[in-house]
């Protein structure tokens, strides 16, 4: 039980820092979702495209950040603004358990997906039951 | 008579929300949209509403407009031009899909989801200086962009707005 609350708590949700930035800056809505060998994070940046993504991982810490390319031309007049164009960004610490030296990314119709996987130790084991 | 006969007399239990009698559904709804454009700070009149079903859920999508067109975008990431229908149908402009969740392994367990998911469906009014056979639409990144051109006379005339 104590293996399982570890790793759980290493996907932590991490508050956009305080930062100065030029136009708006949103968090992306995730998706965090526990295998039996590695950690998922979906995260939907719609609008970002692959060469405009950047993951970063750093003294535990992982980002993940998406450009918008502002296609708005000037002259342009809004009747309706639901959402809102803006850079994203999001942080995840990341605890024992996760080797993400090992993580895989891929890029795909604004989702970004991220593929952590379990170090060896905290990996599910199915234990075989010996009978008599 | 009695005046119990003459007034109708409905009992409805409490905590009852989600299946409210038709009347008082359709009385919530007209309020709901009452206040909805109410709050809208471009109340102009060839637009009407944006109207959301309540399945699924409803992706954001932004209106704007240059003196050539007008230009939809619906925020639809996770989703590819074969997942959505894109209609005009009686002067409407409608989006609608399904978003299907990823195949689930067997031992998995989600720890968060924000994202939404199920089947969506939104739909707009069009203008009349929309060139309804000229639209096009675009999906790129998880966007759908729609782009309305203007017919010939309306071009490069600017919308007025109306009222205060």
């Amino acid at each position: 039980m104590a293996k399982e609350i570890k790793v759980r708590e290493s996907a932590d949700e991490a508050v956009v820092p305080e930062r100065v930035e030029t136009g708006p800056l949103f968090a992306p809505q995730v998706d965090i979702i526990e295998r039996a060998e590695s950690m998922v994070i979906l995260a939907d940046m719609p609008g970002v495209s692959k060469d405009k993504v950047e993951v970063v991982l750093e003294n535990g810490v992982l980002t993940i950040e998406g450009e918008v390319e502002q296609t708005e031309q000037p002259g342009t007049h809004v009747h309706v603004r639901e959402y809102d164009v803006g850079n994203f960004h999001r942080c995840f610490t990341v605890g024992e358990g996760l080797d993400p030296a090992g993580v895989e990314a891929t890029m795909k119709d604004g989702v970004l997906r991220l593929v952590i996987p379990k170090t060896r130790a905290h990996q599910a084991r199915r234990i075989e039951i010996k009978g008599q | 008579m009695a005046l119990r006969d003459m007034v109708p007399w409905r009992k409805v239990r409490r905590g009852e929300e989600e299946s409210l009698l038709p009347q008082r559904r359709e009385m919530r709804d007209l309020l709901h949209e009452t206040f909805e454009d109410f709050f809208r700070p471009w109340a102009l009149a060839p637009w009407g509403e944006a109207t959301r079903r309540l399945a699924g859920f409803a992706p954001a999508l932004d209106v704007s407009e240059t003196s050539d067109e007008y230009r939809v975008s619906v925020e639809l990431p996770g989703l590819s031009k074969d997942d959505v229908e894109l209609t005009i149908d009686a002067g409407r402009l409608v989006v609608r899909g399904e978003k299907k969740s990823e195949e689930r392994e067997e031992k998995e367990s989600c720890l968060r989801v924000e994202r939404s998911y199920g089947s969506f469906s939104r739909s707009i009014a069009l203008p009349e200086s929309v060139d309804q056979d000229a639209v096009e639409a675009t999906f790129k990144e998880g966007v759908l962009t729609v782009r309305l051109p203007k017919t010939e006379k309306e071009r490069g005339k600017r919308l007025e707005i109306k009222g205060e």
